[in-house]
């Protein structure tokens, strides 16, 4: 009688199985990194392109109606250009007017906090709507220029993650 | 490879120490009456089922090319596209200045001093560009470049816009916009 087939068996699966638990821990192990690392590069573009788009429709489109500056509330989508391509001041200022909760579902960025401001030339901020960063990691901030009764000031929008 | 098959004497009802020398019979019909010694427990080992290896190697196999599929599916997930944020942001300040300086009619007087002053007032500190103005006007036979060196080991986006002057004059403006070293 061979006593000893079954403890060999054994030893040759215990050898299987820490080689199989040592894959599996390296392979899991990637696994999370790489998932992690595509999630945040997927949140990141989500929010460039949010901001990107954000700012091109504000700054390109007069918005729906095209005369929504006269009852904001009512309108569709917000826009800040007037036909000739330079910015409204009327639609600024009742942009400028609209509630944080407001402009942010109108322009479709509940998901996100941001922050609207205008600069001069030196750097000083002449007006400003939504909220302040304080340390988010996740930040995307798309400078603009462009032309307000005929002075050039620079636009400033934030996006960052709740 | 010629591979060898043992008998074990275990119909003998004998007991074996593991290491103890032992006399094993080769199972092969051409040979059958020859024999050899060897350590017990090397030729145990050697003659066990090999499944559980085959297991693990079938195992490997498939998570290798598992995670093959996984790291090139990464790969081109984050190299999808190579125009990032960061190049349309360079590309959108071009574009801006550009439409400011039109607006303005900066681009009308075809100096290049005055164009120079107001390029880089409008031009962001971490940002370099080069201006390049065509078109049917005398000033520098019909061109005219304002603005840096267009870098030789180093990314840059382009643009190109047209402007019609207030006197007529079709120009076609072509602008590149890097990131300062």
């Amino acid at each position: 009688m061979n006593t000893k087939k079954g403890q060999l068996a054994s030893m040759d699966l215990l050898f299987a199985l820490f080689g199989f638990i040592l894959v599996m821990i390296f392979v899991i192990s990637m696994w999370a990194l790489y998932m992690n690392r595509l999630n945040t590069s997927i949140e990141n573009r989500d929010l460039e392109l949010s901001a990107l788009q954000t700012v091109d429709t504000l700054l390109r489109s007069t918005g729906t109606p095209i005369n929504w500056e006269i009852n904001p509330n009512t309108s569709e989508v917000l826009g800040l250009s007037s036909p000739d391509g330079s910015i409204d001041n009327e639609k600024l200022s009742a942009f400028l007017k609209l509630s944080y909760n407001s402009t942010a579902t109108k322009l479709k960025i509940k998901r996100f906090k941001f922050n609207f401001s205008i600069y001069n030339l030196n750097g000083t901020i002449l007006n400003s709507t939504g909220l302040f960063t304080n340390g988010t990691k996740q930040v995307v901030s798309v400078d603009r220029l462009v032309i307000i009764k005929n002075e050039t000031r620079k636009i400033s929008f934030t996006l960052w993650r709740k | 490879m010629k591979q060898e098959k043992y008998l074990l004497p275990f119909g003998e009802n004998k007991k074996y120490q593991l290491g103890q020398s032992i006399k094993v019979f080769f199972n092969l019909a051409d040979n059958r009456n020859s024999s050899k010694t060897v350590e017990y427990g090397t030729l145990a080992r050697n003659n066990i089922d090999k499944k559980a290896y085959l297991f693990t190697f079938d195992l490997l196999m498939a998570l290798t090319l598992s995670f093959s599929i996984l790291l090139v599916s990464v790969f081109f997930l984050t190299k999808g596209s190579d125009t990032t944020a960061s190049d349309y942001q360079s590309l959108q300040v071009g574009s801006d200045i550009v439409t400011i300086l039109d607006q303005n009619k900066i681009l009308d007087t075809f100096d290049y001093e005055q164009i120079e002053i107001e390029l880089e007032k409008l031009l962001p500190a971490n940002y370099e560009m080069l201006l390049r103005v065509e078109g049917d006007f005398t000033e520098g036979n019909g061109l005219i470049e304002v603005g840096g060196e267009i870098p030789e080991n180093q990314p840059l986006v382009s643009g190109e816009k047209v402007g019609l002057t207030d006197s007529g004059t079709l120009l076609k403006i072509t602008y590149f916009v890097w990131v300062k070293e």
